[in-house]
């Protein structure tokens, strides 16, 4: 470990912090947002957190190997799904029911 | 070189991502995702995934972002800027973030990796091999999660009939 620090400036231990903060800051978008959409764009952050820790720890721990950015591909194709239909169910519940705040949504409360 | 731009793209990634999460107009905080998904994009790219970095920029800032921005101007998303756009909770909350960033800091710091540096070259032709090869099964799965959001999605966007 201790030549690949001094041959690459840049460590495994940059990303997976850099992608620790960016996950935490996605945790703080959905616990504060109160619009439904910027909870959404908040989750699109988090699975982009992910996705650094699988390409980094792809590059710098199996590097003969392309797992990691293979999982990659498959977490970016199912947030894109993720995306597609939590935003016509958004657009959905917009037409029934006039908001997109989430503490309005309560149809269900009893 | 390399450490001063990676600590550059890491600064204005953390600052867009905050952007994103605080914006009150959500359709600036649209633009200042499209800004964060390019820079983990450029990540990829100082981390020698080419294919990834351009799959990045294609699904995400041309596919994702452009579906957000249609919900935020098919909903009355932009014309709530005047009210706080925040619950009560951020204390709580930011609280939550920074103990979790430390302990993963310091989970990480305690930790030594040991393993195989990856030379730099393209990868477009093996994440091809690999992906009809070793990963075949979770590709034909996610074909079908594909088929089934796409059906979901013109099932609940469809008008109903009265």
């Amino acid at each position: 470990m201790a030549e690949t620090v001094t041959t690459c400036a840049v460590g495994l231990q940059h990303y997976l912090a850099l992608g620790s903060i960016l996950f935490a800051i996605g945790i703080f978008g959905v616990l504060t947002r109160r619009n439904i959409i910027g909870i959404l764009m908040s989750v699109e952050l988090m699975f982009n957190a992910a996705n650094i820790n699988l390409v980094a720890f792809n590059r710098f721990v199996h590097g003969g190997d392309l797992w990691g950015q293979g999982f990659a591909i498959f977490v970016i194709t199912l947030a894109a799904a993720e995306a597609v239909v939590g935003l016509a169910l958004v657009l959905a519940i917009y037409r029934t029911m006039k908001t997109t705040y989430v503490e309005k949504m309560n149809l269900l409360k009893g | 070189m390399e450490l001063g731009i990676f600590y550059l793209v890491s600064a204005l990634l953390i600052g867009s991502s905050v952007m994103v999460v605080t914006k009150r107009g959500l359709f600036s905080a649209a633009l200042f995702l499209a800004m964060a998904l390019s820079l983990v994009g450029v990540l990829f790219a100082m981390l020698g995934a080419d294919f990834l970095f351009a799959v990045q920029i294609l699904l995400y800032v041309g596919g994702v972002i452009v579906i957000i921005a249609f919900a935020v101007m098919l909903s009355n998303a932009e014309q709530l800027k005047a009210e706080p756009q925040t619950n009560r909770q951020w204390a709580p909350a930011l609280a939550l973030c920074l103990s979790l960033v430390l302990m993963v800091m310091v989970g990480v710091n305690r930790h030594s990796f040991d393993g195989v540096l990856a030379e730099l070259a393209p990868t477009t032709k093996s994440i091809g091999i690999l992906l009809l090869g070793g990963q075949i099964l979770p590709f034909e799965v996610v074909s079908l999660v594909l088929l089934a959001s796409l059906v979901g999605a013109v099932l609940f966007s469809r008008k109903e009939k009265n």
